[in-house]
């Protein structure tokens, strides 16, 4: 009976513990010690020790157990039976116990005041709250606008109701106030750069048309909108009507017979040019000087054409009579017999030429649109003013080529911000979204940065490219001060190249487990990339995202499911299910590598594992050639270069790729469009930027290919495509455009 | 309607909002609204913040009550539970003597056996 003794022992010094009072036995010093801490706790606590009766029953338990354990083996069966005798009475009475506690627990807890009293106190809250907040700001999201209404000048408000444009103005300088004098209201500064405050107003301006109540924010947001596209339209035509009234390098015969007049009428320079040289000066002086005409052959302004520097001449009017007129031919037929005939006249000429060539320049400037590709307030205003018949603006305009520069430098930057605050007025009610792009604008990054950054918020929102472990990531490195932007990109680049040629069979197995550097190695070494040590979290998702973009884009898909088959025939097959409008596509991939491929549930064609590229098997169905398929014809020494396709000719089709100095692929091919005036540039002029897309009908289903980087972005082009648009959100269809067939 | 608190400037009634047992996330989104309430929403938040202030009061004096019998039940309990197992405790242990009594004996009364038949 030794074992229970010692079980004896051992069961009561533990019992001990848990009772935690005082006993007959002698406990050991550090039993001792922990069951006077636990005295001490519960009684601190003065919590329903409910659970101690609990703790009693599972000591019961676990003794009764223990009692068995720690017998002979022959003996086992005798001492739980034993044990579980002499514990049966004890369990009773501790149940009884409790249960008379628990009621009497119950009955004191009704001292506390009833749950309910304060529930319905919080809903009486938040029910005051919420009718303050949609009474003052509209909703949820509207609590920036209060802040906002700080800085809002009932007068200007008032002012601007009925005219969307100034609203937009009054809206800017309530915002640039708000953000410089935030300090006040308890906000640290946020340092916006002008551009993004700007960028921003088209979202103050919807708060605002709440606050006001001038019809609903998104109405007015419309309206202001419509009323920026009506304006710009006229002063489009209004602004293509002056520049051909731009004062031209050219003769008319009204100013030649003038000038002629004048010469031939004075004998001094009849002597002086004499009949070899007449006819030259005459035509000097006429380009020279821009004539206007009363209508009955009375001069009553002029332009100098020689004014001003070579790159932006004076071409201010200047009033004047007919004997003014004559005076100043004579001037400057004096300056160039000052100077000596015959090298006079021709500076003059050359002079005359180039000036030419800079005035041309502007014209082609204003019409070719390029102007027209954003919106500021300062050239509305300056448009506005000029369409209202203030031509000295419209000189001033025209002259400034420095400052037309400028413009279209601001309105390119003012674009990818404006993107970027539709974006966020399209997402306030999304903490994330708002906590990142205030993190954004509080991080320093300038306008480019940023608007790279919305860019990759609005992936993550439209779920193209990041998850929210993304989003976080991102997050981390703004709170640290650091540049996302650029860690992103590296990501992305880095694995670009890989996946052009790539296998299906490749393509799949990366999507399905992207971070197995085994899978990558040999298409790094194929596409000269250096992998990272590491693949990262959001260098997998990267990766897990291009290879889905990889496929829609080759097929033009609008959707992509992956399935792993477990069991039955198709054990170890990976299922991919590729929707394209109606269509619907099944490629199922046998663990050997062999392709089943099915267009509407039909089996197409079975093919090699060899065979089986995504350009392959597009082909398959469609029995159109990629731009790829066919680059290998080309002459390599014209148009490949480093391996990569730079120029084809399919078909008369005229696509033309342009590539990075690292040799990769930009974000958009360049189109030239019928009539050659629209071009999509990578490295300068308009490209495709926030907000705009380029449609191509194929076949009658249209494809969007919107803004992007990288070769996941790219849209590839095939006979018979034909782009249908070039679309910008912020303004109607600029340009409509056709694939110029027989370019050369 | 109360003249005292229709007349409470914004300052006094942002204050009044700060020290008061509302919510701090409710309190963010009422501040800035307070230079546009009108006088009844004005009192409505007035009564708000004693209603929550007096929903306090009795919460912290219940809650008192609560524990002070709650302290004496638990130590009511507490001694009756330790009784229970101590009688339990004592009972066993008469119950192991009595068995270990009687298996001692059967092997005395082996062993005596054993050797009277030896």
């Amino acid at each position: 009976m030794k074992f229970l003794k010692n079980l004896f022992n051992k069961w009561t010094s533990d019992r001990f513990v848990f009772m935690g009072g005082p006993d007959t036995r002698e406990a050991p010093a550090s039993v001792e010690t922990k069951a006077k801490k636990i005295v001490d706790d519960v009684t601190l606590a003065a919590v329903p020790k409910a659970e101690m009766f609990d703790k009693g029953m599972t000591n019961i338990e676990r003794h009764i157990d223990g009692l068995a354990a720690g017998s002979a083996e022959e003996d086992k069966d005798a001492a739980k039976k034993f044990a579980k005798q002499i514990k049966g009475k004890e369990r009773e009475r501790l149940t009884q116990l409790r249960d008379e506690y628990l009621a009497k627990v119950k009955e004191v807890s009704l001292m506390k005041l009833d749950p309910d009293v304060t529930e319905e106190f919080k809903e009486k809250v938040t029910e005051f709250v919420d009718q303050l907040k949609e009474k003052y700001a509209g909703g949820t999201s509207k609590k920036w606008a209060h802040e906002l209404s700080y800085f809002i000048d009932q007068g200007k408000m008032e002012k601007a109701k009925d005219k969307p444009l100034q609203m937009h103005k009054v809206a800017t300088d309530i915002v640039i106030n708000y953000l410089t004098r935030r300090d006040k209201i308890g906000e640290s500064k946020t340092p916006l750069n002008k551009q993004m405050v700007e960028g921003l107003a088209p979202y103050i301006a919807k708060q605002l048309g709440d606050l006001a109540g001038f019809e609903s924010g998104e109405d007015l947001a419309a309206h202001i909108e419509e009323q920026l596209t009506d304006d710009k339209n006229i002063m489009k035509e209004a602004m293509k009507d002056l520049a051909e009234s731009v004062p031209q390098i050219r003769a008319t015969s009204e100013e030649t017979s003038f000038v002629r007049n004048i010469l031939e009428g004075n004998k001094e320079f009849e002597m002086y040019f004499g009949e070899a040289y007449m006819d030259q000066a005459v035509d000097v002086i006429a380009k020279q000087l821009e004539i206007v005409f009363d209508g009955k052959g009375k001069p009553v302004a002029y332009v100098n054409m020689l004014s001003g520097r070579s790159d932006r001449p004076n071409l201010n009017h200047t009033k004047v009579n007919e004997a003014g007129m004559k005076e100043v031919i004579l001037k400057y037929a004096k300056e160039i017999k000052a100077k000596n005939k015959p090298e006079a006249l021709d500076e003059y000429q050359d002079e005359l030429t180039d000036r030419e060539d800079a005035v041309n320049d502007r014209i082609s400037f204003l019409t070719e649109g390029h102007y027209w590709n954003g919106v500021t307030g300062e050239a509305i205003d300056e448009i506005a003013d000029l369409e209202k018949g203030r031509p000295t603006e419209l000189v001033s305009l025209l002259t400034d080529t420095k400052q037309f520069r400028g413009l279209n430098e601001m309105n390119e930057a003012f674009k990818n911000v404006e993107g970027a605050a539709e974006l966020l007025a399209n997402n306030a009610d999304n903490p994330a979204v708002m906590g990142i792009a205030r993190s954004a604008a509080s991080s320093g990054l300038d306008g480019s940065a940023l608007a790279d950054l919305f860019k990759l918020i609005s992936d993550l929102l439209t779920g193209k490219l990041w998850n929210n472990d993304v989003a976080k990531e991102i997050k981390e490195d703004l709170d640290a001060g650091k540049n996302p932007v650029e860690k992103a990109e590296k990501s992305r680049m880095a694995f670009a190249p890989m996946l052009i040629d790539a296998p299906l069979g490749t393509l799949l197995t990366i999507h399905k487990e992207p971070g197995k550097k085994e899978h990558l190695t040999a298409l790094a070494e194929k596409a000269k990339v250096t992998l990272p040590e590491t693949i990262s979290g959001i260098q997998q998702q990267v990766l897990k995202d291009m290879v889905e973009n990889r496929i829609k884009g080759e097929f033009g898909a609008d959707a992509l499911t992956f399935k792993e088959h477990k069991s039955g025939d198709l054990a170890g097959s990976t299922e991919l299910v590729v929707t394209r409008g109606e269509d619907k596509f099944t490629i199922i991939r046998k663990p050997d590598g062999v392709t089943t491929f099915q267009k509407n549930e039909e089996a197409v064609e079975t093919i090699s594992k060899e065979q089986a590229t995504l350009a392959k098997l597009r082909e398959k169905v469609t029995g159109e050639k990629a731009v790829e398929a066919v680059a290998e014809k080309l002459p390599k020494n014209e148009y490949i270069e480093n391996g990569i396709l730079k120029k084809s000719v399919i078909d008369n089709v005229h696509i033309e790729q342009v590539l990075k100095d690292d040799g990769l692929p930009i974000e958009t091919a360049e189109i030239k469009t019928e009539k050659g005036k629209r071009k999509l540039r990578a490295h300068k002029g308009p490209r495709i930027k926030g907000g705009e897309t380029i449609k191509v009908e194929r076949r009658g289903k249209t494809f969007v290919m919107t803004e992007g980087r990288g070769k996941n972005k790219r849209l590839y082009v095939y006979p018979g495509d034909e782009i249908v648009s070039i679309n910008r959100k912020k303004t109607p269809v600029v340009a409509v455009a056709k694939i110029k067939k027989g370019a050369s | 309607m109360n003249k005292t608190t229709t007349q409470i400037t914004d300052e006094e009634l942002t204050a009044k909002l700060k020290e008061s047992h509302l919510a701090s996330s409710e309190k963010e989104t009422l501040e800035p609204l307070i230079p546009h309430m009108d006088d009844s929403e004005r009192e409505a938040l007035m009564g708000l913040i004693e209603e929550a202030s007096d929903i306090k009061n009795k919460q912290e004096a219940g809650e008192a009550k609560y524990q002070e019998a709650l302290r004496a039940l638990n130590q009511e309990y507490e001694e009756k539970m330790n009784t229970v197992i101590k009688e339990e405790m004592k009972n066993a242990r008469k119950q192991f003597e009595a068995k270990e009594q009687a298996e001692e004996g059967k092997e005395l009364e082996e062993i005596e056996s054993e050797l009277s038949n030896m």
